[in-house]
């Protein structure tokens, strides 16, 4: 009766270990598998960010260019700003004209980004090599996400940087 | 004539092999489970990246316009679109695809020579400044 006894004591430990060792393995492999769906929604979040970045700095190089290289349209928008369908301040090459300059100031900021074809907002500076600053439009960054893109222009006959930088707002 | 208490061969069986069916059962779920996030996982993944493939293709299309509109007059490019195009209010390029579309913001005005809004088909399509505008036919 005895040796009975301790048997069947022997098996229910062996059933009792091996359904623990099952537990304890199922419990492992969710937690890895948990792990995993962060790293994946982590890296997927990193990949969306990178690229809204990219897009941006395209978008900024792609507006900043417009702006010290082109004419604008009508080519003579500064006279009458009301008139202009598109934003360009050069009277030459990467040389500012100082009419159309005033008239993109006066341009409502809404109407300005619809005119450059910019869907984020914001700030656009001009300003002489030493600092002082010729010009400033725009809203300063307090978003989320910023970039930046400065070109040598001349105003006046002087060297400048154009400088313009978009940024997202946090509802973006 | 004394008493044996013996543990009958068949119950230890039976238990043994609930056991198993517990088991069995358990991972069962966590399979079908993992095969339903593994294909919902997929499936965000393919969409995601036809979504970037059309969004850098609408970024290329707004770059050449770009470029074109600050080049001289005469200027052209011959691109091929693997994806119907269209535009709308001459700056919303939009590129569509079987079950997706991405659009992105010209910084110029593109027009198809008579309108600001129109549709050009996959295949080669010409890019080009007349007179400081950009005009895209299909070719």
């Amino acid at each position: 009766m005895n040796l009975t006894k301790i048997g069947m004591d022997k098996m229910k430990k062996r059933s009792q270990i091996s359904i623990t060792d099952f537990f304890l393995a199922a419990s492992i492999f969710v937690v890895l598998i948990g792990a995993l769906v962060f790293v994946y929604s982590n890296y997927t979040a990193k990949f969306a960010s990178r690229q809204e970045s990219s897009m941006m700095q395209l978008s900024a190089i792609q507006a900043a260019d417009i702006l010290a290289k082109s004419h604008g349209k009508p080519d003579r928008w500064g006279v009458n700003s009301t008139l202009a369908q598109e934003i360009g301040l050069a009277q030459d090459d990467r040389n500012i004209s100082a009419q159309k300059l005033d008239s993109f100031l006066n341009i409502s900021y809404n109407t300005s980004k619809e005119l450059m074809g910019i869907t984020d907002e914001y700030h656009f500076k001009i300003s002489y090599i030493d600092g002082n600053t010729i010009a400033e439009k725009g809203m300063n960054s307090t978003g989320r996400k910023a970039v930046g893109v400065e070109r040598r222009v001349i105003y006046g006959g002087e060297n400048a940087i154009l400088s313009l930088i978009l940024w997202k707002r946090d509802d973006q | 004539m004394g008493l044996k208490m013996k543990y009958p061969k068949s119950a230890k069986k039976s238990q043994a092999s609930m056991e198993v069916v517990a088991a069995v059962g358990i991972i069962t779920i966590i399979f079908i489970f993992m095969s339903f996030f593994a294909y919902d996982i997929n499936r965000d993944r393919q969409s995601a990246e036809e979504n970037s493939n059309l969004q850098s293709l609408c970024l290329k299309i707004s770059g050449i316009v770009s470029q074109l509109y600050l080049s001289s007059p005469g200027t052209e490019v011959v691109l091929k679109l693997d994806n119907e195009m269209t535009v709308s209010s001459g700056r919303t390029i939009s590129i569509i695809s079987e079950n997706i579309g991405s659009s992105c913001v010209s910084k110029t005005i593109l027009t198809n020579g008579t309108s600001n809004s129109f549709r050009i088909g996959k295949g080669n399509s010409m890019f080009r400044n007349v007179d400081g505008a950009v005009v895209v036919q299909e070719i």
